[in-house]
Order: C-alpha cells, then structure tokens, then sequence
C-alpha cells in the first residue's frame, strides 16, 4: 500500500505537468537544528510541500482539461499568486482544493526563506533582531520589538487549530499588522493589499516531533532562527523602497 | 455527561467567597478506561499519553478558567467580556466533550471489531453496508483541512445515521443545530423549542495531527485506517441506544 503510493505519487510528478515546483530550501535540512529538527525539516519539506505542490498541479492540469473557457485557461497557466487572488473565476469543485493547496505552496514557499540557521555566542544561541526601517517602524507600531514578540507569540499561541500567524504590511497604508490565516489560507486570499514578512506555520506538524503540545516553547525558540535581512528586503519591497542585499 | 466534581481546596475556604467558590464545580479529566498502551499496535503509548496528560488535561483546565471568567462577567453583567470568552469555551468545552466521547468509543484490538444488532441494521439501512459506512467516515475523516473530527452521528429528528465533519474543536451536537423559529412558542418551552440540538454522535475520529503525527506522520489515511481495528462497538451502540432514547 504504501509502496504503491509512494510510486503514484512518483509517476505523477514525472508524468503531470509542472505549473508549480517544489522551491529547495535555501539550507540543508539539519540547518535549523536544534531549534528545528532535520526530521522535522524533512517532512516537512519533502512530505507536506510536496502533497501541496502536486495537488495544485493535479487540479490546474484537471481545470485545463475540462474546459475550453480562453480566459480561464490563461488564468490556470499564470502565477500561482494570481490564481489565489483569483479563486472565485475558479470551477466550483476544484475552488477549495486550490485554496487549500495552493496557499500551502506559497505559505510554505515563502516560510523557508524567513528562516536562516542560528547564530552562536560562546555556544549559546543569540536572539537576532531587526534593524534600520523595519525596527524603526516595528517600534513605533509596537512601542518596542519585546512588546511586538509578546504579541505575535499571543497571537501564534491561541491561534485554535491549524494555520499561520503573520507580521504583514498594508502595502496601501504601509502599516505593519498582526494576522492570522486558519489552515492554509494566505493573505493574499483575504485581501491583496496584505503581503507578509514574517510568518510562522502553527500547524503541528511543524513543531510536534519535537515541542509536542508546547506550542509555546516552539514559537519562542522559532524567534533565534528568523532571517531578519529577508524580512526586511520583504519589507523594503512592500513599501516600495527596495534595497539590493 | 461530563463528570464534574466540587473544589475544596483550603485556598478557597480561607477565602472569603469561600461558599460560592464551593458551589461552582468544576470539570475534571476522565481517566482512560484502558492503560496507555492497550491500544498498541494502533495508537501508541507514547501518543495516548501525550494525548490525555497534555492536550485533554489542557482543555479541561483552560475550560474551567474560561467558565470561571465567564460567571465573573455575568454577575457583573459585563456583556462585552462575556463575548469575548465565547470561543475559548467553545474550543476547550468543545475538546473536552470530544476527548471525553473518544476515549470511550476505542479499545484494545480484539480481532473482527464490527458492530452488531440493531446498530447494524441501521447501518446497513443508511449506508448500504458496513463497508460502505467505513469509506464514506474515512474519506470525510482524512478530507479535512487542518484540524477536527469525522463523525458517525444519530440525527434524532429524522431517526436516520449520519456523518458528519467538523472544524477544530466543534462538539457535533451543538454546532449540527438548527434555529427553529417557530412563532407559537410558549415562554416555559421557549430555550427546547428554539435551539435543536444536532447530531448525536456516537463515533468520532480525531484527526487533529496530534493525535497521530508521532507515529503515522503526514499519512492520516492510515491512521485512519487503522482506527477502525480499535473500535469499540459495543459502546457505540450503547451510545446510539442512548440517543434514540432522548439522552
């Protein structure tokens, strides 16, 4: 049975097309250790993006096939961003699938970046913090970066169920805010003036192999592997002040 | 019924509110009808013991702070706190229900767990067959997203199974209701009347990823699968017995 699966799953991503790719990690699996287990990393990245990233190929090939609206095929073949904000020009019985699936791509797709591996001071692990524009702001948002962790963390530890809690900006107002998405929702979904800059999965497969139940211990540990360079040319980008690192 | 039993802590009776802390009860943590890990090779100890000590054990402490809040709130007719404590009960009274039900409805692998009887014929009257029942709950089961429970439920209005998802920690029965706005309603009937309770349920699978992460990772199918060689049939339709007859 499992066998079987394992080359379904196999065949299917050599035989379907690839709208979307699995993106690498930008590290190697055991480079968040130990705050994130090789292990943890693995699945992570090799089970749950990837049952993402076929299923979305899966329904976009079905969508093409099924219909001969130009105007919706020339959407199934856009970014995948574009389909998400998108999602009601989608048929019916594929518009959930695409939803869930598509918005773990790019949930999970964007989350590997904003983690780097973690950085050690006479072999203790060092908190890194944000600089420049992004501290300036998160402080006058905020009143300080302590106060701007107290409130993610609450809101990443009673986020019930599955989903994502988010640092965005509101490329409109350039206010930064912080969301929650439930499951796999991207912002985007909501509205798409909401780009996020930090993120972090509260699913517990993300955490569980190692933190079972202490959600808590995990966000706070999740804080000493945040790649705040990205987080802030992603910050620089949504207020439309991009800087090349 | 959720077991619930009276504080007496010397705290409390020092205090000087000690009669009011007294009446209110609390719920306490069921324990397992079986050890933690009778349910190998299925589930294991590792996971029953997690998932009893630490996720049911925080629903029933989280519930009774919530409920204690909310009863504050309500004294002092403070509406706006009231609302505000609405979906943490919702949530922690929501996974104590469920947990409370789950533990009950799996046992130890006795080899060939089918239901029998009147349960049966039931089943093969809204299914088709056992068999038939088993795909359906699996497929809804593995199908949600994130988290929550499948369902096998009794639907007492229409005397028929049903099955049934929901969402995080929903209880089946209360949020499977409907709003009955029937004008001719006399006052002392007005709360049984307006509000129908839902389905009954009477077998659940809990498919929130800690209830299976640690020994069937990203594969729920199997977990699932596997679920029903541990199923408790002789509670479940002790618990169908109880819903037809109205408890």
């Amino acid at each position: 049975m499992l066998i079987s699966s394992i080359i379904t799953i196999c065949l299917l991503i050599c035989v379907q097309s690839q709208y979307i790719t699995l993106p690498p990690l930008p590290y190697n699996y055991d480079a968040l250790e130990p705050i994130l287990s090789e292990k943890i990393m693995r699945l992570h990245h090799l089970k749950h993006h990837q049952t993402y990233t076929t299923k979305v190929n899966t329904a976009i090939e079905s969508i093409i096939n099924e219909t001969t609206d130009k105007d919706l095929i020339k959407l199934m073949k856009s970014d995948i961003n574009t389909i998400l904000t998108n999602l009601n020009q989608i048929p019916q019985p594929y518009r959930q699938t695409l939803r869930n699936n598509g918005g773990g791509y790019i949930n999970h797709k964007l989350f590997w970046h904003l983690m780097t591996k973690p950085t050690y001071i006479n072999e203790t692990i060092i908190e890194p913090q944000p600089d420049g524009i992004l501290l300036n702001e998160i402080n006058n948002k905020f009143q300080s970066f302590t106060k701007f962790k107290e409130q993610f963390t609450n809101n990443a530890i009673n986020l019930f169920g599955s989903g994502w809690t988010w640092l965005m900006v509101n490329v409109s107002t350039k206010e930064l805010a912080i969301n929650s998405t439930a499951n796999q929702d991207s912002l985007i979904m909501e509205n798409k003036y909401h780009v996020p800059i930090l993120g972090i999965d509260v699913w517990e497969h993300a955490y569980y192999l190692t933190y079972e139940n202490r959600r808590n211990e995990y966000v706070d540990n999740w804080f000493k592997i945040i790649n705040w360079p990205y987080v802030q040319e992603l910050y620089m980008d949504a207020i439309g002040q991009h800087i090349d690192l | 019924m959720l077991s619930r039993q009276p504080i007496f802590s010397i705290e409390a009776v020092t205090k000087l509110d000690c009669i009011s802390s007294i009446s209110r009860l609390k719920h306490t943590l069921p324990d397992l009808p079986y050890d933690y890990n009778a349910l190998e090779p299925v589930i294991s100890g590792e996971i029953m013991k997690l998932h009893h000590q630490k996720h049911h054990a925080t629903y029933v402490n989280n519930l009774n702070v919530a409920e204690e809040k909310y009863k504050d709130a309500q004294a002092q007719n403070d509406l706006n706190t009231m609302i505000h404590l609405q979906p943490a009960l919702r949530f922690n009274g929501g996974g104590h229900i469920n947990h409370a039900i789950f533990w009950k409805v799996l046992c130890p692998k006795e080899g060939g767990n089918q239901p029998a009887g009147e349960l049966l014929e039931l089943i093969k009257r809204d299914f088709g067959s056992f068999d038939k029942m088993v795909q359906q709950l699996s497929n809804a089961s593995v199908g949600i997203q994130g988290s929550g429970w499948g369902w096998l439920g009794f639907n007492k209005q229409e005397n028929k199974l049903q099955i049934a998802t929901c969402a995080n920690q929903d209880p089946l029965q209360a949020t499977t209701g409907s709003f009955n706005k029937n004008i001719r309603i006399k006052l002392q009937n007005i709360y049984r009347r307006l509000f129908r309770l839902g389905l009954t349920p009477l077998f659940g699978i809990d498919v929130w990823e800690h209830a299976y992460y640690l020994q069937y990772k990203n594969v729920r199918a199997d977990y699932v699968k596997n679920i029903f060689n541990i199923t408790n049939w002789k509670k479940v339709e002790e618990n169908y017995q109880k819903a037809k007859q109205g408890q």
